[in-house]
């Protein structure tokens, strides 16, 4: 009788140590598993939050796109689009009754600008006119769409009495970078 | 021993009675009586203890309404011809020093008592020196243990072992007992009892049977003497009432044959009231035998102490087995819980895994677009701003010389050029700038030369003439400050 107290206390001791150390190990992983969720929730949270700030972002830009798209078209990329470039200004001239002759640089390259490194082609053009009509040339060249910083302007009498004014205009017209 | 009613077992020289009252002690439940033949039992001394067994079995099948269970718990009560009555008084004591006190008293008697025997006490009462009474019961071992012996041989377990007048007495409404000294009469099967009680507490206790009663000349006469006696040992407790109980079928007759004694005698009313078998009332001593261990206080208890003890410590160990069971029930469902938490956050760590993996995978894709395009956009922006800060202001220039010159005067070359690292418009306080000219008059150069600066685009400007000497064909150059 007294064996088999002993056999059941010892049993129930048993029980009891083993109960502890699966509960032991249960309490550390669900502590643990606890922690991990609390960081993965945050980290879920700002995932989120971040989601929205991107659409809104995105919104936002939806707004802009139309105009990112014209404003594309102000710096030429291609020799292409400096030709044409070069068409609307010989079309100004000839709306503004002067003569023009284009010379572009060969190739454009990085120069600055407003204190900042843009890419620029190098123009000097020579204008033959009066000067209401060099007036018109040089107010139709500013409405253009195009962003050309004039860095010198110099101006001279015809080389025989009564013709026109010559008149050369050195700058550069700002490009796009591939 | 439980608070559940436990069976009574009462063993006279030719019968027994076993009865069970429910746990709220007011129904007898079964009960069950068997008359076996004489000398098995002698007066209260078992005398073929194989016999009494088998009788006691045989009851236990015969018991009513479904008989009794093996190893059932018993109070037994013992019959008062082995019982062995003393009272005495102690100065007023408390607590434990008292029962240190009453255990020595009683020692003191054991040399004086025949053989070796259980005792047990109580307190009754106080006496008029204001001293604790003391009743003392001893019941001799061998008597006990041969009780014990035939009871465990039937297959049942003594937890109390009591004079049978304490279950005659219990079975009585307390109301009927408080406050008052009173020579209680209790008519059994065969045999009877006086006993002085004083608010429900036995004193003294005589024992006869029916034959005695014939010897010492009659009922009234044996209560007489008895009432005598009574007074005689207390006489500041007389006795003021006689209780009538028993097993008689027509109590209040046989009450009203005493009251020639000059007492008013009360018939007992019984605690219970029903019963669920036949053949037994209330008042019936086996039935007070059942309330013993529902029943509030002290009780008297001869149950050898190595016994009691045993019994306690098998209380404890069970009550301490059955908490580590449960303990052990619980922390189970405690694991279990444990566990299936553990899988509920597991889970949700996996959907959540997921979902950031799916916000991650989303905004990988998301964010590399609209970082490009935002960095487009705002490099693009930053150009424009840049471009349009620098570009234009030329028509501004040649219109406000245009506006500026004179008629009479005529500009043979004029040059303006953008600040060494201006970052404004070519029309601008930085440029640089020089104008040369021909003109009629002298006041025409300075004409024209008030009239140009004036204008925002060549203010600061500085007149040189290039002859003063003549007034016609007046050449001049007009600069910038810094040229």
């Amino acid at each position: 009788m007294e064996n088999k107290q002993k056999k059941t206390i010892m049993v129930i001791l048993g029980f009891l140590v083993l109960i502890l150390v699966i509960g032991g190990w249960l309490v550390s992983r669900v502590k643990k598993n606890l922690g991990l969720m609390t960081g993965l929730k945050r980290e879920t949270e700002q995932l989120q939050e971040k989601t929205v700030s991107l659409k809104n972002l995105t919104e936002s830009y939806q707004v802009y796109e139309p105009s990112v798209f014209e404003w594309e078209k102000w710096f030429p990329r291609t020799e292409e689009e400096v030709a044409k470039f070069a068409s609307e200004a010989e079309k100004l001239a000839a709306d503004s009754g002067v003569i023009l002759e284009v010379d572009f640089d060969d190739f454009p390259e990085m120069v600055e600008v407003g204190g900042e490194k843009m890419k620029g082609l190098k123009i000097e053009w020579t204008l033959k006119g009066d000067y209401p009509e060099l007036v018109k040339f040089l107010g139709g060249l500013e409405k253009m769409k195009y962003l050309v910083q004039v860095n010198k302007i110099f101006l001279t009498k015809g080389k025989q009495i009564n013709t026109k004014l010559d008149m050369t205009i050195e700058g550069i017209l700002l490009m796009k970078d591939l | 021993m439980s608070d559940r009613p436990a069976l009574g077992l009462q063993i006279g020289d030719s019968w027994l009675q076993m009865a069970r009252v429910d746990v709220r002690g007011v129904v007898v439940e079964s009960y069950g009586q068997i008359r076996f033949k004489e000398g098995i039992v002698v007066k209260g001394e078992i005398k073929d203890k194989a016999k009494l067994t088998e009788v006691i079995r045989m009851l236990m099948n015969q018991v009513k309404p479904r008989g009794v269970r093996m190893g059932e718990e018993v109070v037994l009560g013992i019959s008062e011809d082995q019982v062995f009555w003393r009272e005495f008084s102690i100065p007023l004591t408390d607590g434990k020093q008292l029962a240190e006190v009453v255990e020595t008293k009683i020692k003191s008697f054991l040399p004086s008592l025949p053989g070796e025997v259980e005792t047990d006490w109580e307190v009754v009462g106080e006496n008029a020196s204001g001293e604790i009474e003391i009743l003392m019961v001893a019941v001799s071992k061998l008597v006990i243990n041969a009780y014990m012996e035939v009871v465990k041989m039937a297959g049942l377990k003594v937890v109390i072992v009591e004079p049978m007048v304490m279950g005659s007495v219990r079975v009585l409404e307390e109301k009927s007992l408080l406050g008052k000294n009173q020579v209680f009469l209790y008519i059994g099967s065969g045999y009877g009892e006086f006993v002085y009680v004083t608010s429900g507490r036995v004193r003294i206790s005589n024992w006869w049977s029916s034959k005695e009663v014939e010897k010492q000349g009659g009922l009234k006469k044996m209560l007489t003497s008895f009432i005598t006696y009574v007074n005689s040992k207390h006489p500041e407790k007389q006795v003021k009432e006689i209780l009538v109980s028993g097993e008689v079928g027509d109590l209040a007759g046989f009450a009203s044959g005493l009251k020639q004694l000059g007492l008013p005698v009360a018939v007992g009313q019984p605690k219970v009231k029903q019963s669920a078998v036949g053949g037994v009332n209330g008042l019936q001593t086996v039935v007070g035998l059942s309330l013993a261990t529902i029943s509030k206080g002290k009780k008297i208890n001869l149950l050898p102490d190595e016994i009691q003890v045993r019994d306690e410590v098998r209380k404890v160990k069970s009550i301490w087995l059955w908490g580590s069971i449960v303990l052990v029930i619980l922390s189970i469902f405690l694991l279990a819980g444990l566990w299936w938490w553990d899988g509920v956050i597991i889970s949700d760590l996996t959907g959540l895994g997921y979902v950031r993996e799916q916000l991650k995978a989303e905004q990988e894709d998301d964010v590399g677009e609209i970082e490009t395009k935002v960095s487009q956009l705002n490099s693009l922006v930053g150009q424009l701003d840049t471009g349009l800060a620098v570009s234009g202001g030329e028509e501004k220039v040649l219109t406000e010389l245009v506006g500026a010159i004179p008629e009479g005067v005529r500009t043979t070359s004029v040059l303006y050029e953008r600040g060494a690292g201006s970052k404004e418009r070519l029309a601008s306080s930085q440029a640089d700038w020089a104008i040369t000219g021909t003109a009629d008059s002298r006041n025409l150069v300075l004409s024209f030369y008030r009239r140009l600066t004036k204008k925002q685009t060549f203010m600061g400007g500085r007149l040189y003439f290039g002859s003063l000497e003549k007034d016609q064909q007046v050449t001049f150059r007009i600069v910038s400050n810094g040229e």
